[in-house]
């Protein structure tokens, strides 16, 4: 990316970013008064991955209404650890490979995968399953290991975060799905939507630094997913978020759809029955006008297979 | 060419080619074969007898010697990396200098001696590093890991950057090993220093330094095959002399020193009258008419033989463990890799080959210069907090060719204690500034290190010893600068931690309802 393009980008990504939190404080107003019908949540149980996300994006009216013929699509799964996906450490292959598929069939052009792992990528990429589950639906697994592939840019309303190295294919992609998998954290307690994209940056030692549930909820700022989906299938309820102990993981076959990143980890906290008080994070987020905590407010469709 | 001498020229270079790319740490290289060419090494193999399996590689080793015993120093022109590299440089060089003579060459073999009784005295008082200083495969890995590594990875990322600012992600980008400048500079010094030698008098380095030439050169005298030299029929012409990469045939005495010949065979085609014959050493080929003043000077080669075996001999004693041993106890020694045992039994057995620097993922075993001190120069060590140790690999016990990392289980490795985990709470953001952190429970493999509730929502670290086996994760995560609140503290004697807590799986609920 050159140094205009990459202006160009930074300044579109920037205004959409200010447009969203404009745009979503107005729905929010709406909200108040009427449910919309197309449900702001989507909640999918009792079934196997590939089903549950069939169920949840076709109540969504289909991929086809966030991927459009030709666009370029990132889906960001959780790849942070080298476990294998019985110990849910990492988002669920099976779940990412049907994404990725969804997303070929609304004519995407390209689908990227990528996270900035915390044990070894190469290692991580290849024992979560997520590597080969994506290549087997035709998506590009690339690499973010290296400084080199992060552009510095400015995060904005950031409150601890100002600026932050993303990676650049956060700042090129069309369309960005945010796919976490629910899990216990033991430092916030809990990481499912906003917690995920710290796997776009480079420096989370900043983070830890610096007000690590502060930090989490500016990262949010920079750019809204497109859709975030929750995997809930498998869910590590205690020592996350990485347990060397199969009894943490509880087996809850969910899955949770939305466009609103405080409103599906809300939800997500009630799954893992965790206390939203302890997730400052959620809490921050929404103060900034990311998303509804108001779950009563939501139109949610609830789905059981 | 004769045909043997073509034999050798594919035979070294297939060999050398496929040490090299083992010694670069290329992931598609079957470990098991690459631990089958670093056994053929006499060094690695005599280590690995005394440090691991002693009839194995000790029949591995005899081997070798019993080669040389028949043959004459086949291992030194076919086996050794470091001869095939320089034969290489002097094949360049005789091409640029199509008349260059290189003739005769006096024999000096007493530093080679000299080194041998070090080498050997590193063997018996368990200071390796100065056993693997000038012994040739580990100069070759070192050069190969510390040099040619680093400089391949850098035209590699060079590369792959490119492509990536393309938007193609094909080439990824690799970890950088950082190799400090004292370790580089004494690798760079071999490589000039062989190099030289090599392209200005072959093998001069083999004759003259080495320790394992010095060893194959005593055997050699005695060896059952000899090339030998027909006084009889000799016209002292000179033409195998010039083409002798170890200078060891005097036409002008029409001498052949079968203990510095590395068996080329550059001289077997090279005779016009037939003298140079590789025959039985039994069936003395000159009759009854020695001529001037040979006897003397093998009389007097013996003496000065003798003479250095006296001095190394005195080298030896007079370098006891002691002076070796008390530079080992500084105050901040590094940590050694799992499998190592200790820090005493990895120094008594590793010579700084530096394969497990180059097979590191995550570049964890840097070459230490002088962390261990003077007598652990270049050993590799735990680079924390650069990097971490990967729980569940074990790459650098599998390739380490003599032993100082024993081969170990993936099960064995996940208990091994190689340091304990130490947490400076005034540092610890969360215990310092109130904030939410957590990174070193976060990213540790056993939860030795884990959160406990603090106050009202707020979670800080605490540890746990019995189980920590000192990987350094937490200390790579901790993101307090410069010191860390948390690290890892180096143990002298590795100890076996406890197996973290694991249960059966929990049962699967019920299909419960949306709690929402």
């Amino acid at each position: 990316m050159d140094r205009r393009e990459f202006i160009r980008k930074s300044l579109a990504i920037g205004a959409s970013a200010g447009l969203t939190l404009a745009g979503g404080g107005l729905v929010d107003l709406f909200a108040g008064d009427k449910k919309s019908k197309v449900p702001d949540l989507v909640a999918v149980k009792n079934g196997e991955p590939e089903a549950m996300f069939d169920a949840g994006i076709k109540a969504l009216g289909g991929i086809a209404q966030f991927v459009k013929k030709g666009q370029v699509v990132l889906v960001k799964p959780n790849i942070g650890w080298d476990k294998s996906p019985e110990m849910a450490a990492n988002t669920n292959p099976k779940l990412v490979k049907r994404i990725i598929e969804h997303c070929f069939n609304a004519g995407a052009s390209k689908v990227y995968v990528f996270d900035h792992t915390c044990s070894s990528w190469q290692n991580s990429y290849k024992n979560s399953g997520i590597e080969q589950a994506a290549k087997d639906a035709g998506a590009e697994v690339v690499p973010a290991s290296s400084p080199n592939l992060y552009d510095k840019v400015t995060i904005p309303g950031g409150v601890m975060l100002k600026e932050a190295k993303v990676h650049e294919l956060l700042l090129s992609a069309d369309v960005f799905i945010n796919v976490p998998v629910l899990k216990h954290h033991s430092a916030t307690q809990m990481t499912a939507a906003i917690k995920n994209l710290m796997g776009i940056v480079w420096d989370r030692g900043y983070f830890h630094n610096n007000d690590l549930h502060q930090c989490v909820a500016d990262m949010a700022k920079f750019r809204k997913p497109t859709l975030n989906i929750v995997d809930a299938y498998r869910v590590l309820t205690a020592n996350g978020p990485q347990s060397p102990n199969p009894a943490d993981v509880a087996l809850k076959k969910m899955l949770l759809i939305s466009q609103d990143i405080v409103a599906i980890d809300t939800a997500a906290a009630a799954i893992l029955e965790k206390n939203l008080k302890y997730i400052k994070y959620i809490e921050y987020a929404a103060r900034d006008n990311l998303g509804q905590m108001d779950l009563e407010k939501l139109n949610i469709e609830r789905i059981s297979l | 060419m004769t045909k043997i001498k073509i034999f050798r020229v594919v035979f070294s270079l297939l060999f050398f080619i496929s040490l090299g790319i083992y010694f670069l740490g290329f992931v598609f290289f079957p470990i098991d074969l690459g631990n089958a060419l670093a056994s053929a090494q006499l060094i690695p193999s005599i280590s690995k007898a005394i440090s691991v399996a002693l009839v194995p590689f000790l029949l591995i080793a005899g081997g070798l010697i019993a080669l040389t015993l028949v043959f004459g120093r086949v291992y030194c022109s076919f086996l050794c990396p470091l001869g095939t590299a320089q034969d290489a440089l002097y094949h360049i060089s005789r091409k640029r200098k199509k008349y260059r003579h290189f003739g005769y060459l006096k024999p000096f073999a007493w530093p080679g001696y000299l080194l041998l009784a070090v080498t050997a005295a590193g063997f018996i008082f368990g200071v390796s590093a100065m056993t693997g200083l000038f012994d040739p495969f580990s100069i070759t890995g070192r050069i190969a890991g510390d040099l040619i590594r680093p400089a391949l990875i850098f035209v590699w990322n060079l590369i792959a950057d490119g492509f990536t600012s393309l938007g193609v992600y094909t080439f990824e980008h690799q970890g950088m090993p950082v190799i400090p400048l004292g370790a580089a500079l004494v690798s760079g010094a071999f490589l000039i220093g062989t190099g030289f030698m090599s392209y200005a008098r072959g093998r001069l380095y083999c004759n003259t330094v080495c320790p394992v030439g010095g060893l194959l050169g005593l055997i050699s005298r005695v060896s059952i095959f000899k090339l030998r030299l027909d006084r009889e029929t000799c016209v002292s012409c000179g033409n195998c002399s010039d083409v002798c990469k170890s200078g060891c045939i005097d036409p002008k005495n029409r001498t052949l020193d079968f203990s510095r010949c590395v068996m080329c065979m550059n001289c077997l085609d090279t005779c016009a009258k037939g003298s140079i014959k590789y025959t039985l050493s039994a069936k003395p080929a000159q009759k009854n008419k020695p001529p001037l003043a040979a006897p003397l000077m093998e009389r007097r080669a013996m003496l000065k033989e003798l003479i250095g075996y006296g001095a190394a001999a005195a080298v030896s004693l007079v370098l006891p463990p002691k002076v070796f041993g008390e530079t080992l106890h500084m105050s901040d020694k590094p940590v050694v890799p799992p499998g190592a045992g200790s820090v005493e039994r990895y120094l008594s057995h590793c010579t700084s080959c530096h394969l497990c620097v180059t097979h590191c993922p995550t570049n964890v075993l840097t070459p230490s210069f002088l962390q261990f001190g003077i007598a652990g120069m270049l050993v590799p060590r735990m680079d924390y907090p650069h990097q971490f140790c990967e729980y569940n690999c074990k790459r650098c016990s599998e390739v380490c060719p003599t032993g100082a990392i024993k081969p170990i289980t993936i099960e064995e490795k996940q208990t091994i204690q190689i340091g304990t985990v130490a947490l400076e709470k005034t540092r610890c953001v969360v215990y310092a500034k109130g904030w939410a952190c957590g990174a070193c429970a976060e990213i540790c493999p056993t939860h030795a290190a884990y959160l406990v509730e603090v106050k009202d929502g707020l979670f800080g670290p605490e540890t746990d010893n019995t189980i920590c086996v000192g990987c350094g994760a937490c200390e790579f995560a901790c993101p307090v600068k410069p010191e860390k609140a948390i690290f890892v503290q180096p143990l002298d004697v590795h100890k076996t931690a406890k197996k973290p807590k694991v249960e059966d799986a929990a049962k699967p609920a019920d299909t419960e309802e949306f709690p929402f």
